[in-house]
C-alpha cells in the first residue's frame, strides 16, 4: 500500500474518531444540561458515570442501526467494502445493536431510578428487562459469529477482566485501608461497561482493523 | 505470519466474498487474513489449503527456523 493511500486512510480514521467524539460530547452535554438536574443526582459520581457510559452505548448502537438502515451511510461508517457486505453482516450487527442499546438503557434507567421521572419499581422492571434482552440477544448473536469475531470477543472479554481486576484491586486495597470511600454498585457496573467498550476498541485497533478498508 | 491467500484466491478468479462463502466465514475475516491482521485457526487454514489444493505451508509462510542445537 502506498504512503499516500495510507495517510489518506489515517486522516479518514482520525476524522471519523473526531466526529464520534464531538457527537458523543454534544449529546452527553445536552442530556446533562436539559435532564441533569430533574432526573439525576449529579453529585453522585456513579450516576454520572452511568449516564456517560449509557449514552455512549446508546449512541454507538444508534449509529450502527442508522448504518444498517441507510446502506449508503453504513458503507462509509461501518468499515465494510460495499452494500452487499453490509447486507451479509446485518444479522450479526442486528444483535450487536440490540445489546448496545439495551446496555445503555440498563445503565440510564439505574442512573435515573428513584426520581420523579422514573420510580424505583419502574426502573427495576426496565433494568431487569434490559438485562434479559442483553443475555438473549447476546446468546442469539453469538451463534452468527465466525471464528475471527469470536476471537475478538474473547480477547475483549479477557482485556476487560484484567483491566477490571486491576482497577477493582487498587480500589479495594485503598478502600479497605480507609484511604478512599467504598464505591457504589452503579459506579462499579458502569466502570466495567466502559472498560468493555474501551477494550473492544483497543483490541480492534491493535489488529489494525479500525483503519478504513 | 505471511500468507499467499490473496494470490491463490485471485488465481482461482474468486472475489473475497466468494472465498468467504466457500469457507463459511465473513468477508471481513478473509480480508483480515489477506492483510495479515488475523491468523486463521488451524481448521480454517486447512480448509483454505484444501480449497486451493495446495499444502498449508505454501499458503502460510512461517519464517521460524527453530533453535540450533
Amino acid at each position: 500500500m502506498s504512503a499516500s493511500v495510507e495517510s489518506k486512510k489515517m486522516r479518514l480514521l482520525l476524522l471519523r474518531m473526531l466526529c464520534g467524539a464531538v457527537v458523543g460530547a454534544v449529546v452527553t452535554g445536552s442530556f446533562l444540561a436539559f435532564f441533569g438536574k430533574p432526573l439525576l443526582d449529579l453529585k453522585d459520581p456513579g450516576a454520572l458515570l452511568a449516564v456517560i457510559t449509557g449514552l455512549s452505548y446508546v449512541l454507538i448502537g444508534l449509529m450502527v442501526w442508522v448504518g444498517m438502515a441507510v446502506p449508503g451511510v453504513g458503507v462509509r461508517m461501518l468499515n465494510v467494502e460495499d452494500a452487499e457486505e453490509l447486507r451479509e453482516e446485518t444479522p450479526k450487527l442486528k444483535s450487536g445493536v440490540v445489546v448496545l442499546i439495551l446496555t445503555g438503557l440498563f445503565l440510564l434507567s439505574l442512573a435515573m431510578a428513584g426520581t420523579n421521572f422514573l420510580s424505583g419499581a419502574l426502573a427495576l422492571g426496565l433494568a431487569a428487562g434490559c438485562l434479559a434482552g442483553i443475555v438473549a440477544a447476546g446468546w442469539l448473536g453469538a451463534k452468527k459469529y465466525d471464528e475471527m469475531t469470536k476471537r475478538i470477543g474473547e480477547q475483549t472479554a479477557s482485556a476487560t477482566l484484567q483491566a477490571g481486576m486491576l482497577m477493582l484491586g487498587v480500589w479495594a486495597m485503598l478502600a479497605q485501608l480507609g484511604y478512599v470511600a467504598w464505591v457504589g454498585p452503579l459506579a462499579m457496573v458502569s466502570a466495567f461497561a466502559l472498560l468493555q467498550l474501551l477494550a473492544s476498541f483497543v483490541v480492534i485497533a491493535k489488529r489494525g482493523m479500525l483503519m478504513p478498508r | 505470519m505471511e500468507n499467499r491467500v490473496k494470490t491463490w484466491r485471485e488465481g482461482k478468479g474468486w472475489s473475497q466474498g466468494e472465498l468467504a462463502r466457500r469457507l463459511g466465514v465473513s468477508r471481513q475475516t478473509v480480508n483480515a487474513v489477506e492483510t495479515d491482521k488475523y491468523d486463521p485457526s488451524l481448521p480454517l487454514a486447512l480448509r483454505m489449503a484444501k480449497l486451493f489444493a495446495v499444502p498449508v505451508d505454501q499458503l502460510f509462510i512461517d519464517h521460524w527456523h527453530g533453535e540450533a542445537k
